[in-house]
């Protein structure tokens, strides 16, 4: 049996809209393996990005607890947790747009403090490892197009070295054949760099291509087979 | 973190430039600001300074004039100062030294006095407030005459080293020496250059004087010249009524001698006592009133404080200005710049959000901020330091030229403190200089222009100050952003 990297457990969460109380997760429990790919499906506020904000120890969740590696991620300390064990890619890519795709990627390694030696060679070559050339690394992050974005988004993830990747929609701006490629790039990162890559989607090909599909039924995770 | 703040400031350029044009502007006026009050603070201690630590035990004056007019007669409201009185005062603390000073009107078989013309010199002014009878003299001699016919004025002091017209170099000594305390008890004097060269005497020679007491007993004292005095420059010499009124005719001798040509050994005309720092003054004054037995209502302690608080008055009120001015422009500095940033912040939602979502800590990112506003304000505290100087003339100009009418009434009021002033004052303005202490007053350079020159001082309060605006415009956006959690922040930012 694989590792368990995250687990969820009877995780609740809820918003006010006014006076109203809205339940998105009611005592959601999982077990995330290293080494897979996952697809998290679900129809629109069905709680798909929350669960991502809470893997991710964006918030925190109302009840129970989200576990790394059987760590309360609340102990570890979520920005602790943020700089080390997790990486998150966004659909709105949220690059820094005053930085180019090389600075943009040593910032992260910057902030997570990994000792590498020549960090903008290391970004480069994951950069590049993902099919941006050099003149398109160091270019204004602006003139890149939208899947050149994610790419780099995808890089700044890798780039930490974390276990844990998680994406919100990233294929959601893309056409149908950089989308491919990005997915490509997921499962690679989980069957061959043994990672643990959790992706929110609505699309249903997407979905197909994971090792395990999820989605949000009343509030809990359930696996689809 | 200095390397992104860098980086922001470089490729944000609109943003940068606004920043440092508003800071440029901001730190100007603080320097202006400080410069002013750094100045205005200089100019109060200098004109203090300037008036010196000398406080002059004398009659009230003023009381001495209401009496009069409510019919007193000039022997009633007159009461002599006695050495017990003053003796009570020397050993207060801050005073260092002091002098006593006795004024006695006489004449000489020995000696003829320099003429008084009656017109006079081109050199010397004439001075209408100086043709007042001696009407406070407590010499026997003198008390009541108009037209003198003593020709010399004995000027006893218990050392001549604080005498102002010496100090100040408007009397200078020619030859021989003054008199100091190791004089006392001798008939020593000093003399003037002029009544020295019209009677062929030199340092070493004796002359008779002699003054009549209330009994019509002629006193006569030989006194041996040990000094010799020019006079370089006096207001007293115009508008003389008489030769003793003439600085050149003054004799001065040691107070002993004074007193045996007064045939009195417990009067004297004035004591001044020397302090240790002029801030001391107004502590001295309250340790006499306290500790003393003296009735301030018949003497004054005098430090010339009239003349020093409408000398000032002015520039209290620049000083008052530069403060309020200061806080006006601190408070209105951290406004724009607290709008500005909050504004540009706005649009930096998101970066806050990838920055937490990549595990910065919310203390770095407002720090990164911090760095980039701190960078923009040290160009411009830079440029400033160049610019500061101007900024402070131009608007210590503005200052000076509305205040003028102000000032102009603070020049006249010492003006009618000179004429309330007698004749022994005048008299004891040689020996204590108050009157040229009144002429530097009002012609203290430091009255009509203010040196508003950048000091090491200023530059360090400036830092300060641009320092503590960045902080504060900074730190109210910051925390206004950064107490939301991250998925509020993204969230924010992706509506």
């Amino acid at each position: 049996m694989s590792e368990v990297v995250l687990t969820f457990e009877d995780v609740c969460y809820h918003y006010q809209d006014g006076t109203k109380q809205v339940n998105i997760l009611k005592e959601a429990s999982y077990d995330f393996e290293i080494g897979k790919t996952y697809a998290i499906v679900g129809a629109s506020g069905s709680g798909k990005t929350t669960t991502i904000v809470l893997a991710g120890g964006l918030d925190s969740p109302k009840k129970g607890k989200v576990l790394y590696k059987g760590e309360d991620i609340e102990k570890i300390g979520l920005t602790n947790y943020r700089r080390n064990n997790v990486s998150i890619v966004f659909q709105s890519y949220n690059l820094i747009t005053y930085m180019n795709a090389v600075q943009n990627v040593t910032n992260a390694i910057d902030i997570s403090n990994i000792k590498i030696p020549d960090k903008k060679q290391r970004a480069l070559e994951i950069l590049q490892e993902l099919g941006l050339t050099e003149d398109e690394s160091k270019r204004d992050i602006r003139k890149l197009s939208g899947g050149q974005q994610q790419r780099v988004a995808i890089a700044r993830a890798m780039a930490k070295d974390v276990d844990l990747i998680l994406c919100d929609e990233p294929t959601g701006n893309l056409d149908e054949e950089t989308s491919q490629g990005i997915i490509q790039t997921f499962i690679d990162l989980a069957h061959n760099k043994n990672k643990c890559v959790i992706v929110v989607t609505h699309s249903k090909e997407f979905a197909e291509c994971m090792d395990v599909q999820l989605k949000i039924n009343q509030g809990k995770l359930v696996k689809i087979d | 973190m200095f390397k992104n703040a860098l980086l922001s400031i470089k490729k944000n350029i609109g943003k940068t430039i606004l920043l440092f044009v508003i800071m440029v502007v901001i730190a100007n006026l603080v320097i202006a600001g400080l410069s002013i009050k750094s100045a205005t603070s200089k100019s109060i201690a200098s004109v203090r300074q300037s008036l010196g630590s000398e406080v002059t035990l004398s009659y009230n004056t003023q009381n001495m004039m209401i009496n009069r007019e409510q019919g007193q007669a000039l022997d009633e409201v007159v009461s002599s100062i006695t050495v017990d009185m003053a003796d009570q005062l020397k050993d207060l603390d801050y005073v260092e030294s002091y002098n006593y000073t006795l004024s006695v009107s006489a004449t000489s078989d020995d000696i003829d006095p320099v003429e008084t013309t009656a017109s006079n010199d081109s050199d010397t002014t004439t001075d209408d407030n100086k043709q007042m009878p001696d009407s406070s003299d407590n010499s026997n001699s003198d008390r009541g005459q108009f037209m003198d016919s003593n020709d010399f004025t004995i000027i006893g002091n218990t050392t001549m080293a604080n005498l102002s017209d010496f100090t100040d170099e408007n009397y200078v000594l020619t030859s021989g020496k003054l008199l100091t305390e190791d004089d006392a008890g001798t008939t020593n004097c000093v003399i003037e250059s002029n009544l020295a060269s019209d009677n062929d005497l030199e340092v070493g020679d004796t002359f008779s004087v002699t003054t009549t007491n209330s009994d019509d007993e002629e006193i006569t004292v030989t006194l041996t010249i040990i000094g010799i005095f020019e006079i370089e420059s006096s207001s007293e010499i115009g508008g003389m009524m008489s030769n003793r009124q003439n600085p050149m005719n003054y004799i001065y001798v040691d107070i002993s001698t004074a007193q045996t040509l007064n045939d009195s050994t417990t009067d004297i005309t004035s004591a001044s006592y020397y302090l240790d720092d002029p801030d001391n003054i107004d502590a001295f004054i309250a340790l006499a009133e306290s500790e003393t037995d003296i009735d301030f209502e018949t003497y004054t302690l005098d430090a010339n404080d009239q003349i020093y608080q409408s000398s000032i008055s002015s520039l209290e009120d620049m000083e008052q200005f530069a403060n309020i001015f200061l806080w006006v422009v601190v408070g209105a500095g951290c406004a724009i710049l607290c709008l500005i940033l909050m504004l540009t912040m706005r649009s930096r939602f998101y970066e806050f959000g990838v920055f937490l979502s990549l595990g910065q800590s919310k203390l770095k990112i407002m720090l990164q901020q911090l760095i980039e506003v701190l960078v923009i304000a040290v160009v411009a505290f830079a440029l400033s330091l160049g610019t500061g100087k101007m900024v402070s003339n131009v608007i210590s100009g503005m200052l000076e030229s509305t205040q003028s009418n102000q000032s102009e009434m603070v020049m006249e009021i010492p003006n009618d403190i000179g004429d309330g002033l007698t004749d022994s004052d005048k008299t004891s303005d040689n020996s204590g200089g108050r009157g040229n202490l009144l002429d530097q007053a009002m012609t203290s350079p430091e009255n009509t222009e203010l040196d508003v020159s950048m000091t090491a001082s200023t530059a360090v309060q400036l830092a300060g100050i641009t320092g503590l605006i960045c902080v504060v415009s900074v730190l109210l956006p910051s925390i206004y952003i950064l107490r939301l959690s991250p998925r509020e922040i993204l969230v924010k930012k992706e509506g």
